[in-house]
């Protein structure tokens, strides 16, 4: 089982980020991993020894950030980080689609078909953890997440998004 | 029929996301899946004790709310519709 320290050892011997951001990125896995102790970072500590946390094109990335599971970049569009932009909401956003990535895609967003429910459950577990000082970026997605959540359970949903399962979903409402 | 309402309430979302519907759009078809899991008195709820927008930054508002539904109500609702 991966633990806390381990997470610290990929961090260390990652070269592509500085020393300041790695303290950030440990910080709020702790917060996670204080808050969710039984979903493992197997996934997180492999990634985070070649994480990259790089410009993002402001044409491809719809607000401030981004996470690609394929490059396994955080991507940051500078021009939609203004002043009313909480950056560590949006670190915590981007960590959990890195904690929750698979192949392709996180969570449960399989073939890029549940986007939005995705990002708002996402963006839900941001603000638990982390709150949001500032600016709420994916508001509708949020509501819609949270209505969705109270039809099928917060467990459900939950696994679905850790463990990358749509079929526990599909499965309950079919 | 559950399934179907729900990939309508999904393509929906997803096109609100791209600037291409609305939230609005979006409840509606969230209405119609809640009516065919029987469970349209929690949705209406739901919907009416939607906060404020400001008020999705206070941390508690997403997962309290989802925790005050109980899993095993929405199991056996389910059940009795299936």
């Amino acid at each position: 089982m991966v633990e806390l320290e381990d997470i610290k050892t990929s961090l260390d011997s990652n070269p592509y980020l500085s020393s300041d951001i790695k303290d950030c990125i440990m910080e709020l896995i702790t917060i996670f991993n204080n808050r969710f102790k039984d979903v493992p970072l197997n996934n997180a500590c492999e990634r985070l020894k070649t994480l990259k946390i790089v410009k993002g094109s402001k044409f491809l990335v719809k607000k401030s950030s981004s996470y690609n599971p394929i490059t396994n970049e955080i991507q940051i569009s500078l021009s939609k980080i203004t002043n009313d932009i909480d950056c560590k909401h949006i670190l915590m956003r981007e960590l959990l689609n890195l904690i929750s990535a698979k192949d392709n895609f996180t969570g449960f967003n399989v073939d890029n078909l549940y986007e939005a429910l995705n990002i708002g459950y996402t963006e839900i577990l941001a603000n638990l953890l982390v709150g949001n000082e500032d600016n709420v970026e994916y508001e509708d997605e949020i509501v819609e997440a949270n209505l969705f959540a109270s039809l099928i359970g917060s467990d459900l949903i939950k696994d679905a998004y850790f463990n990358n399962k749509i079929d526990n979903i599909i499965n309950v409402l079919s | 029929m559950n399934i179907e309402l729900f990939k309508t309430f999904n393509n929906l979302a997803n096109n609100n996301l791209n600037n291409k519907g609305s939230l609005a759009m979006v409840l509606e078809s969230y209405i119609a899946l809640a009516d065919s899991l029987g469970l349209s008195d929690i949705a209406y709820k739901k919907i009416s004790e939607l906060p404020p927008a400001s008020s999705f930054e206070n941390p508690s508002i997403g997962v309290d709310n989802i925790i005050a539904f109980s899993q095993e109500q929405l199991v056996n609702k389910v059940s009795k519709v299936i």
